[in-house]
């Protein structure tokens, strides 16, 4: 099972432009399972073990933080500052857009069908 | 024997799983501290052994580099999580993709104002312009810019850990109280972690905010490439 996702691998691993390759990747196997080419079925297992135990594969990289010290020291209450606001107001914009949207889609559908009230 | 020991790729390795094995149990006990989110936790804990002893990060690498490995395809697997939710993508996708699209675009504003008040190089804006999505392709993104790729972990990671702890806040001050709203609002600023937190507030937030992790960063990525001349053009 674990092969069949390492072949779509294998080609995007060649087009290594600006787009990361790994998420060529992640195109191709979704375009694989929307034309059923490849069933759920088929990758479920593996493919749920890698997403929910996908934190440990990060730890080296958020380890390499500790060569980036240097920079760390003069900007970290910047990032924080960024981190903090651009979070909150990312998501107040965000849930507010998709809120008002949906709300007008919701009003037209339930002149047309009645089925607003499914959320 | 002691060099031998320390160069052993199995001393690292069981090492990172121990520690983040570790941080699930002390989360279970404690479920509001985000220090024991199992990822901040190991690489605290990592960083910090290695600088009391004094071993290099290319020791530690011996064995972490196999974790590095499985990036890849675990980004690759976040297909089936988006197979699996593409049902509610479809029921409402002209408000969920108009969301996530002026918010990244929004999002991408508020980094560069940010960058110039505080006069940041490229490097920098290339390191905080992927940080509201997935680690996965955070990663790819930050590196394809010439951002710092370690510190758009930490970066990544602590945007989670924001979202998810003032979330329910947030919606509670700006009366968003749409379940599809606030799936969405989660997954696309704080990605994994946010999602965690969506999954607690109900069933349609969970799968709304899981779906959008993975829209968020193809959009992301779709978008990245074009703020290159921007970034040219300011810094």
């Amino acid at each position: 099972m674990f092969s069949l996702i390492g072949e779509v691998l294998s080609i995007l691993i060649a087009s290594f432009i600006a787009i990361p390759g790994s998420v060529i990747g992640l195109v191709l196997l979704f375009l694989a399972l929307q034309l059923n080419v490849l069933k759920v079925e088929q990758v479920d297992e593996v493919g749920t073990w890698l997403t929910s135990n996908m934190g440990i594969f990060f730890v080296p990289a958020g380890v390499g933080l500790m060569t980036n010290f240097g920079v760390l020291a003069d900007t970290w209450w910047q990032l924080l500052i960024i981190m903090v606001v651009t979070t909150i107001l990312m998501m107040v914009f965000v849930g507010k857009v998709v809120q008002s949207i949906k709300g007008l889609m919701m009003k037209n559908t339930v002149v047309k069908e009645g089925e607003g009230s499914r959320a | 024997m002691l060099d031998s020991i320390l160069n052993s790729p199995m001393l690292w390795i069981s090492l990172t799983v121990g520690l983040y094995l570790l941080a699930g149990r002390l989360k279970e006990k404690w479920p509001k501290n985000p220090l024991f989110t199992p990822l901040v936790f190991a690489i605290v804990m990592i960083i910090m052994l290695l600088l009391a002893t004094d071993i290099s990060i290319d020791t530690y690498n011996t064995g972490g580099r196999f974790f590095s490995l499985f990036v890849t395809p675990a980004t690759v697997a976040l297909a089936i999580k988006l197979k699996k939710n593409i049902v509610y993508l479809k029921k409402y996708y002209a408000a969920i993709l108009s969301g996530i699209v002026s918010g990244v675009i929004f999002h991408t504003i508020m980094i560069y104002a940010f960058a110039l008040l505080f006069q940041f190089d490229h490097n920098m804006g290339a390191t905080l312009l992927p940080k509201s999505i997935t680690t996965a392709i955070a990663v790819g993104v930050s590196d394809s810019l010439g951002g710092i790729v370690s510190l758009t972990v930490a970066v990544v990671v602590f945007t989670g850990v924001i979202g998810a702890v003032v979330g329910q806040t947030v919606f509670k001050i700006f009366k968003i109280d749409d379940p599809v709203a606030q799936g969405v609002a989660l997954g696309s600023s704080s990605h994994a972690m946010g999602t965690t937190k969506a999954i607690e507030m109900g069933e349609v937030q969970g799968a709304m905010s899981g779906l959008s992790i993975v829209v968020t960063g193809l959009i992301v990525v779709v978008l990245a490439p074009l703020t290159v001349p921007i970034t040219n053009l300011l810094f």
